[in-house]
């Protein structure tokens, strides 16, 4: 497969997000459809890295750099884009049951987008600055439908599990 | 009928201005994008979940995708009863409104 020289290739805003998607799903990174002036086949053998360079509203500059598949470190790239576990952990401890996936489907769509355009780093920041403010209203929450002591046993068991 | 608080009622109104997509995430970036606020998604779901118990609003189980980690979305619409109370709570302001005047503001 032949590489462009020069590897920045622009994208579609919805094949960022899909290419985001792949990312944190773990699926592998080759199968991103890129329409650009390179030829890139869908099975080629080889998985690309991709770094956001310059994000805009519409399009987004990535650079694309080509791996053999047995050189690239899958759990880096998890590493790299799932939000801090120990930050949805306290949202599981003090979310009500009802709302713990909704909660964190959104704090990990936050971190996604936060990702692509800002970096690890602040999207790191960002997460643990969210989560800190969610989770007093979320327990005030299931206090207020549980009652105290219910709340406060139901903390104490998923703490314990 | 019950009261509707100021968050509660702009929540409200933007889960009607998003209908039928409205959900926490939509809801927090149409709140920060008209009132220039920027509420947590904990205070999001816990203002919906005191209109959800007043019946104002009905929770529908959406889509999960990648970017959310697999997780679903819960969409939220307004009940007939929510859009009655919304639109009570809007004119008693509306009424309040009327022909109040305010003093020149100094710069």
């Amino acid at each position: 497969m032949k590489m462009p020289s020069d590897s920045r290739l622009s994208l579609v805003a919805d094949e960022i997000l899909e290419a985001v998607g792949n990312l944190r799903l773990q699926t592998a990174v080759a199968n991103l459809r890129v329409q650009a002036h390179g030829n890139l086949a869908k099975d080629s053998g080889h998985d690309l890295e991709i770094e956001f360079v310059d994000p805009k509203e519409t399009s987004v500059v990535l650079q694309v750099k080509m791996h053999s598949r047995s050189t690239v470190n899958q759990p880096e790239i998890k590493k790299r884009t799932n939000p801090p576990g120990f930050g949805e952990a306290l949202v599981v401890l003090f979310a009500p049951k009802d709302r713990i996936d909704a909660v964190l489907g959104d704090l990990s769509e936050h971190f996604v987008e936060e990702v692509a355009e800002k970096g690890l780093g602040r999207a790191k920041l960002l997460f643990w600055v969210r989560v800190a403010r969610s989770i007093g209203p979320l327990f005030w929450m299931k206090v207020r439908n549980l009652g105290l002591v219910a709340a406060l046993f139901e903390f104490g068991r998923r703490f314990i599990s | 009928m019950d009261q509707i608080g100021q968050l509660e009622q702009m929540v409200m109104l933007a889960i009607q201005r998003l209908h039928p997509s409205a959900y926490g995430i939509s809801l927090q970036k149409e709140l920060k994008v008209r009132t220039g606020r920027e509420y947590s998604v904990g205070t999001i779901y816990a203002v919906l979940d005191k209109i959800e118990r007043k019946g104002f609003v009905k929770p529908k189980q959406g889509e999960a995708t990648p970017e959310r980690g697999g997780r679903a979305k819960i969409y939220f619409n307004l009940t007939a009863q929510g859009q009655a109370a919304l639109q009570a709570s809007l004119s008693a302001i509306d009424n309040l409104r009327a022909n109040t005047r305010f003093a020149p503001v100094m710069s």
